[in-house]
């Protein structure tokens, strides 16, 4: 039996060391199997609750990217400020309708409400002048140019 | 041993934060899928079962992650459904990521007073 490296199974990119939620889900996955649960945990995890979106940031040369996902949000709500390279997202994700009478049933809410601000710091390349914004089936995406002295350039070598 | 070592291709579903709330003669359920357009919802009812399932486009990134912490994989979410829906017209309706599902009780099962005639 030969030593094999394991390998990433669905997610060949991803960097490992950012990979906990990642673990986490497949963790509780390989359980749920592994005892017969089909789906078993009806909630959507248990590390899964926190009052603030989800958010990536990805980085290339030219830019830097950041996603949120904030459903339900509507876009008066939200307000996006940056300050050098921090970029904050601050809003309120307002609740559902309530169930006003006596007879009305509230039977599960997964869903959090409420004010939310979380400030995300990018690298010091980043031109606080340009960045763009937008808010799109519940996902904000938010991308933020580089300055151009950081970014790569292309020399014309003269051959004489 | 080749066949042990094959990468599966298999993509990973998440169920999605729900919000069930049942008002006078109807149920509202309302799905938060982040990320997926109408094209690429799906809703079915099949016997007593409705089934959503809600396909996410992964984007296309380049360069490197510096923060990872949506979760990625397909939404799905099945209900069973007894007889007191009417499952003729459940309606749907998808606004800024989130599903909202509108489950209209059959008349058999709403609550309703019955007249005590004199005689």
């Amino acid at each position: 039996m030969a030593i094999l490296k394991w390998k990433r199974v669905s997610y060949p990119d991803a960097p490992n060391e950012l990979d906990a939620l990642d673990f986490s889900d497949r963790f509780q996955e390989d359980w749920n199997r592994l005892f017969g649960w089909q789906g078993f945990p009806e909630t959507t995890g248990l590390l899964d609750r926190s009052d603030s979106p989800a958010i990536d940031v990805a980085e290339t040369a030219e830019d830097c990217t950041v996603w949120a996902d904030i459903p339900g949000l509507d876009r008066k709500d939200l307000q996006l400020s940056i300050t050098a390279n921090v970029l904050t997202l601050k809003g309120e994700k307002k609740a559902p309708a309530k169930g006003e009478k006596d007879k009305d049933r509230l039977y599960r809410d997964e869903t959090w409400t409420g004010n939310f601000q979380r400030s995300v710091s990018l690298p010091n390349s980043v031109d606080p002048d340009k960045v763009a914004a937008e808010f799109h089936e519940g996902v904000l995406k938010i991308t933020i140019s580089k300055k151009a002295e950081h970014k790569p350039r292309q020399i014309a070598v003269v051959v004489k | 041993m080749s066949d042990i070592v094959k990468t599966e291709e298999r993509r990973r579903t998440i169920t999605p934060a729900s919000h069930v709330l049942e008002t006078e003669g109807k149920v509202t359920v309302r799905l938060e899928m982040p990320g997926v357009s109408q094209a690429d919802l799906e809703i079915r009812v099949e016997g007593q079962e409705l089934t959503v399932v809600g396909k996410r486009q992964e984007e296309a990134t380049k360069g490197t992650w510096l923060v990872r912490e949506r979760r990625r994989g397909d939404f799905q979410k099945t209900y069973s459904v007894d007889g007191s829906i009417d499952l003729e017209k459940i309606g749907a309706e998808l606004s800024s990521g989130v599903l909202i599902l509108t489950l209209p009780m059959n008349d058999s099962a709403r609550p309703r007073n019955i007249e005590i005639k004199s005689p």
